[in-house]
């Protein structure tokens, strides 16, 4: 038999208030010092202004076929998380032993031999009122590898 | 002092939340459940050097993910939302999902990922203290703290647009809105076949990044709106169709919230319509 609680009517509404109150303050804090804070961490999706020129990094990888893939194609994870593999090739902290083994679990997931991380930068820019043209610059291997594990 | 208490205590607790609680917890569970297991964690087990410990975790400390700890915490998930939803005491359940589903979260988080799942936390933080005030207090009461629960979900979803909203001001400034170009860019960005072509237009571009912002920024009437809610409901549902289509983007758990609030609004209405029509005729 479970013993029911009898509380004041006005401590439900209290706990509603105070929820609203803590919720609130702290998504204002998140949001306002766009904080990083998990689990209190700040929307940031899509907010920065991209002007007309902006420049974006793309990693791809490249298999020895020369079959360009974007890397959400190549790795069996999603976008993201994908993406935040790429960015670990260009990351001055992570070590060539790391790359190393990112490069390897990456081949271990498909059927090719080798493979080129490949650096590029784009920009985009509008070039009339219905067209936006793609300047790829900087392009750059970054790293190289095979199955056999050689750099 | 006491207007203002009486102001919400009725906000707080005329919620029409009888059809949202019906339904709400087997959609969000469900969902879970497939969440659950079709998250793939093999990079983040392979690579436990990229695992970095963030916000409040740098003080509690929660340790790496390894190949047994995810299992278990899976299992656990798994055979709780089981219970839950076939089983009629659902306390214990609920707050089990919690606490696996906080922790799955977490080490999604902590590994890089863009957190964008957060409120699946909370929603499952509140939908415990839904069956604890069930179970636990008199069902008078326990009505009344199902509606305060209520609200504070409705606050959830609230809080996620207006702050995207806001983020979006306070980084990007009006030209965010008026000029178009990150929505444009975004779109094309995510490389989707129907984005890129759409994304050609500039005036469409600019007209979807001030809808967008708008819907966002509406949100903040939201409680306003008393009876109307269900427009800004339906508009966020178009939105997300938008961005799923346009964008590729794909919030489950917002889509079956505002899904869930919408279905529990806008049918006790046109059933008392009806009751009130055959009344009429009797």
């Amino acid at each position: 038999m479970i013993k029911r609680i009898t509380i004041d009517e006005r401590a439900i509404t209290f706990m509603g208030i105070s929820f609203f109150a803590v919720y609130l303050i702290a998504q204002f804090f998140a949001t306002v010092s766009n904080s990083e804070t998990y689990p209190l961490q700040a929307y940031r999706m899509y907010s920065d202004h991209w002007k007309d020129g902006t420049g974006f990094i793309r990693m791809s990888y490249i298999a020895h076929e020369d079959k360009v893939f974007r890397p959400w194609e190549l790795i069996s994870v999603p976008f993201f998380q994908a993406n935040s593999i790429s960015y670990l090739f260009i990351d001055k902290k992570v070590s060539d032993a790391q790359k190393k083994e990112i490069c390897q679990f990456v081949l271990s997931s498909n059927d090719f031999n080798n493979l080129e991380v490949l650096y590029q930068e784009y920009y985009y820019r509008r070039s009339s009122r219905s067209k936006v043209n793609v300047d790829v610059k900087n392009e750059k291997t970054v790293f190289r590898c095979n199955k056999g594990g050689e750099k | 002092m006491s207007v203002i208490y009486d102001r919400c205590h009725r906000f707080f607790t005329d919620a029409d939340d009888e059809l949202f609680f019906k339904i709400f917890p087997k959609a969000i569970y469900s969902y879970l459940l497939f969440w659950v297991w079709s998250l793939d964690w093999s990079f983040y087990l392979a690579f436990p050097w990229n695992y970095k410990k963030l916000g409040v975790f740098n003080y509690i400390g929660l340790p790496p993910l390894t190949e047994i700890g995810l299992f278990i915490t899976q299992l656990v998930c798994s055979v709780t939302i089981l219970l839950a939803l076939f089983r009629p005491k659902k306390t214990f359940s609920s707050v089990l999902i919690f606490v696996s589903i906080f922790l799955l979260d977490a080490w999604h988080n902590l590994y890089g990922f863009i957190d964008a799942r957060i409120h699946i936390v909370w929603m499952c933080g509140l939908m415990s203290f839904y069956y604890l005030s069930i179970e636990y207090l008199e069902s008078e009461l326990s009505g009344k703290a199902s509606s305060v629960i209520y609200r504070c979900l409705e606050l959830i979803l609230v809080s996620v647009y207006f702050q995207s909203g806001i983020a979006k001001l306070l980084k990007g400034g009006l030209e965010w809105m008026t000029e178009g170009t990150t929505t444009q860019f975004g779109i094309l960005r995510q490389g989707l076949p129907i984005g890129e072509y759409i994304a050609q237009y500039q005036d469409i571009m600019i007209a979807l990044s001030v809808l967008g912002l708008l819907m966002e920024l509406a949100f903040a009437f939201y409680f306003a709106l008393g009876k109307n809610r269900y427009i800004l409901l339906v508009v966020a549902l178009c939105f997300h169709l938008g961005t799923y289509i346009l964008l590729g983007i794909n919030f489950i758990h917002l889509y079956l919230l505002t899904a869930c609030l919408l279905l529990g609004q806008v049918f006790p209405r046109i059933r008392r319509s009806q009751i009130e029509d055959n009344k009429q005729f009797v």
